[in-house]
């Protein structure tokens, strides 16, 4: 894929997969939205406060056999907290991994027709039952949500104050499902909760006076890479 | 006009700095309070959203950047017995305190602290009635006690009360408030138990197991028994006066709780031993009949296996000769290791004739269902425990006997426990608060950072 110039910085901007269409320029906070053959920029993303998690955008890890890297984050706040959806790529492979409260969970896009149990129109309400793919789901958890923050690349434009209803569901296997409902349409995600250490993840963000379990190999310090 | 038309305008864009914004290492968010202008710490900061200050004890939103103040500071903020920001290392995983609640219910209160490391997500530690228990919460969908999803144990529901939420301190990632109310039924199958949670919107099954005292108080640093009073030496004289005092009242009604009832005192009733096999269990059996005299008065029952067994648990009744009157003990009464006696005392009893029932259960080496401690290490879903791999698995315990001796006894006029130790913990109270506030005033604020 051609580099792209961030127009307000210069600085270089590639994109992993031709399925992102913007973007937020690592260095200078600009965000940008492809075009053909060029971006457009559509303003500027603020530093995310402090978080204490170990994943970045460059995190790399394995999911169902295929090596993923960590794209692009947004950041989703609701009344009672936040979330993170990081956006996994690996080759022509997409999964969302969801981060909140410490647990994770991956999903991956699938047509919002496999979900059966409501109409085209309607949309679920809570503890409503929802057959996907012949496996019986229960909404838990419904939340309207704005999006905070976002950094990488991501497959839709996302800037502050972009909002969505999510609807969580879960299966009695541990298996998870959502529906988002935005102003672009419904979108919908099976996946499952995933433990961390099952993950295999490589370049980490390191945090102060924390140690990462043997699972994870020692993130690169991105300060000083492996050149010096 | 778009600034994507800088680049292609020719114009010369600023060059870029070396190093990413983020490109830097996670560490704690620091604010300030909006009440008093102290920092306040958020450890797990991105995911909590209810912050207590630790200088005024203000209730925070720190769900946003902008953080707001909930409610203004109630009280001084008191120490719980970890300390917030303390690191321990527990079955394998090092976790620190972010938060505290002080919850009860029915009159019965216990601590809950949240534990918190960045790579793992949040686990609860909960101490009630001396005993630890480690929790998790869980993500499957649960449809009651018997139906979590891979968890062969079999689970008993042994109470249902309405948990209220008496004093917080710490960090939380729920909107956490003094006086919420929760309905909890919490189900047991030792060393693991279920609890369920519900709220207006929310349930939530946690399940835990307990913890050794000594475990738990290795991993934070603690005291393994209650602090000794501080040398005498050292106290000014009016703490000692104060001291004083306190021992001379704890000798009197030592000799005064002798006094009451004289030789009927902590009378032997009737002593029965059942001899019983697995095939026993949950069949009841029936004591001899016996007489309380008079106008009655307390009955105090033990039952004692034989050999030590890892737990017991007991539902006994006293049924009157005729029938007509039954006395149940309200819940199952629970033993565990490291106990060799179960008691429980009917606080008041008529005269008259009667039985004792008790159906008693305890583990068998013929039904595996019931995981025993160290199962703890064999369960596939040691990892919600935060169990490292490079644990060693403890060796199992020997199986249970088949056959089981267990006597049961039945006292009158049994002195209240409860009763004397509150007594005990009324005449000690202001000494050891006096002294504690004198140590405070001479540390000044040292233990929050």
């Amino acid at each position: 894929m051609a580099p792209i110039t961030c127009p307000s910085c210069g600085a270089e901007l590639t994109f992993r997969t031709s399925f992102s269409v913007y973007a937020v320029c690592p260095y200078c906070g600009c965000t940008v939205v492809r075009r053909d053959r060029d971006v457009e920029s559509i303003g500027t993303m603020a530093d995310l406060p402090d978080e204490m998690t170990p994943l970045q955008v460059g995190t790399e890890l394995t999911w169902g056999g295929e090596r993923y890297t960590l794209a692009g984050r947004v950041r989703m706040a609701w009344s009672d907290g936040a979330w993170n959806e990081w956006f996994m790529v690996a080759g022509g492979e997409v999964a969302w991994l969801a981060e909140a409260q410490g647990f994770l969970t991956i999903a991956t896009p699938v047509p919002i027709t496999e979900a059966r149990g409501y109409g085209p129109a309607a949309l679920p309400g809570l503890d409503a039952t929802i057959s996907i793919q012949g496996k019986t789901y229960t909404v838990t958890d419904i939340k309207d949500a704005t999006c905070v923050g976002s950094e990488g690349e991501l497959p839709f434009a996302a800037p502050r104050g972009r909002k969505a209803t999510y609807y969580d569901m879960l299966a009695a296997d541990g298996g998870f499902a959502s529906v988002e409902a935005g102003s672009e349409g419904r979108d919908l995600y099976i996946g499952s909760y995933v433990a961390f250490d099952d993950l295999g993840f490589v370049n980490l963000r390191s945090i102060e006076r924390w140690t990462p379990p043997a699972s994870a190999v020692e993130a690169r310090d991105p300060v000083r890479p492996a050149a010096t | 006009m778009s600034d994507g038309s800088l680049a292609a305008s020719g114009g010369v864009p600023p060059p870029a700095p070396a190093v990413p914004r983020t490109a830097r290492p996670a560490r704690p968010r620091s604010l300030v309070c909006p009440s008093c202008a102290s920092p306040v710490t958020l450890r797990a900061a991105g995911s909590s959203v209810t912050a207590v200050c630790p200088s005024c004890g203000a209730v925070l939103d720190v769900a946003n950047e902008d953080v707001r103040l909930i409610a203004a500071a109630a009280a001084r903020t008191r120490q719980p017995l970890i300390a917030i920001g303390t690191r321990g290392t527990l079955v394998g995983t090092e976790w620190e305190v972010v938060g505290y609640q002080q919850r009860s219910a029915q009159g019965e209160q216990w601590e809950e602290y949240l534990l918190f490391n960045p790579y793992r997500g949040f686990r609860f530690l909960s101490l009630g009635d001396g005993v630890w228990t480690l929790y998790v919460m869980l993500r499957e969908a649960v449809g009651g006690p018997g139906e979590v999803p891979g968890d062969p144990n079999r689970y008993r529901k042994v109470s249902e009360t309405t948990a209220r939420t008496d004093y917080v301190l710490g960090e939380f990632y729920w909107r956490v408030k003094v006086g919420d109310s929760v309905l909890l039924h919490e189900y047991v199958s030792p060393p693991y138990c279920l609890s369920e949670e519900r709220s207006v919107d929310e349930v939530t099954w946690s399940r835990g197991v307990t913890l050794d005292d000594a475990t738990v108080r290795k991993a934070f640093g603690l005291q393994p028994e209650a602090v000794a009073p501080p040398d005498a030496a050292t106290r000014p004289s009016g703490l000692g006066r104060m001291w004083l005092t306190a021992c001379a009242a704890l000798v009197l009604l030592c000799v005064l709780a002798g006094i009451p009832f004289g030789r009927d005192r902590n009378r032997l009733v009737v002593a029965h031993t059942f001899s019983a096999t697995s095939a026993d269990q949950g069949a009841p059996p029936a004591s001899e009949a016996f007489d309380v005299p008079g106008r009655g008065g307390n009955l105090t029952i033990e039952v004692t296996p034989s050999t030590p067994i890892d737990w017991l648990e007991a539902d006994v009744a006293l049924v009157s000769d005729d029938g007509n009157r039954r006395f149940d003990a309200p819940a199952p009464v629970r033993l565990f290791v490291g106990h060799t006696t179960l008691r429980y005392t009917f606080a008041s009893v008529p005269g008259g004739r009667y039985k004792l029932l008790a159906t008693i259960e305890w583990p068998v080496a013929d039904t595996p269902h019931v995981a025993p401690p160290a199962a703890l290490f064999h369960m596939p879903d040691l990892s919600q425990y935060g169990v490292g791999s490079e644990k060693a698995p403890e060796a199992p315990p020997p199986p249970p006997p088949k056959h089981t001796e267990i006597g049961v006894t039945v006292r009158r006029h049994t002195p209240s426990d409860a009763l004397l130790g509150l007594a005990f913990l009324a005449i000690l109270a202001w000494p050891v608060v006096a002294t504690i506030g004198h140590a405070l005033s001479r540390m000044g604020r040292g233990w929050d950072n």
